[in-house]
């Protein structure tokens, strides 16, 4: 029983994640906010995070978990939340002072990058808890079926979709601006056409 | 660069999903971690001193 528990505990723990990424889209793409270079960072770290008990869903294609493998899931999410909780700790800090606004729109009265330290400290409870009770919760008896296909292919999903995101967003430019307002690549496109015709003009 | 450890991310991703070896995961994970540190430092630096 506690092994089906620790297996669609991990299940949860990767459609928290996406959940939480896809709310980073919605404030994107709905209220219009461009996600700034830490917000970026935060979302790669969120995914990084999520791969522990992403390769803890992954190892059960292999038959049972290892009390190893399951260590080392959790151990890469621990180690990953907490250099998410820092680069969040360095926007919070960056906005702490007031009168200054806060970065985006605060979502139920604290700004993004404040809840997603939060979605880092309560892995790193969640993770803590669930090595404690490593033993018990160690995958056993379960297999690779249609739900941990749908999770996996879900957050691949997600990460593909960030990557097209900030392409868009970034251009060809090798660092995002710290404040963005637009989309680099449609920008860029623009002047490249504007300067094409107006080439083409003079020739 | 956010879209190279974005694809980076998305190479690892794909390796744990299909199953990739204790060592090869690992790898990837690490080599992502380092990517985001370092676009991080970056950052870290470009940005204005803290607000306090």
């Amino acid at each position: 029983m506690t092994g089906r528990l620790g297996f669609w505990l991990a299940h949860l723990f990767v459609l928290a994640y996406c959940g939480v990424l896809l709310g980073g889209f919605v404030v994107q793409f709905v209220t219009g906010d461009l996600p700034c270079p830490l917000c970026i960072l935060q979302r790669m770290a969120m995914m990084l995070v999520a791969f522990g008990p992403l390769y803890i869903i992954a190892r059960t294609r292999r038959g049972d978990v290892r009390l190893a493998d399951y260590a080392m899931g959790y151990g890469m999410s621990i180690v990953a939340a907490v250099a998410g909780a820092a680069i969040a700790v360095r926007q919070i800090l960056l906005h702490i002072v007031p009168p200054d606004p806060g970065y985006g729109s605060p979502l139920l009265g604290l700004h993004l990058y404040t809840w997603a330290f939060i979605t880092f400290c309560v892995v790193l409870v969640f993770c803590g808890v669930s090595l404690i009770f490593a033993r018990a919760l160690v995958p056993r008896g379960v297999r690779f079926g249609w739900p941990s296909k749908v999770v996996c292919g879900l957050f691949l999903v997600i990460v593909a979709a960030n990557l097209v995101v900030v392409f868009l967003q970034a251009g060809f430019h090798w660092f995002l601006p710290p404040d963005p307002d637009r989309y680099e690549i449609f920008h860029g496109l623009a002047l490249w056409s504007a300067g094409a015709i107006s080439g083409g003009a003079t020739e | 660069m956010a879209t190279i450890i974005f694809a980076v991310l998305l190479v690892a991703g794909w390796l744990i999903v299909r199953g990739g070896g204790r060592g090869t995961v690992l790898a990837a994970w690490t080599v992502s971690l380092c990517a985001i540190l370092l676009l991080f430092n970056y950052h870290v630096g470009a940005k204005l001193p803290l607000n306090f």
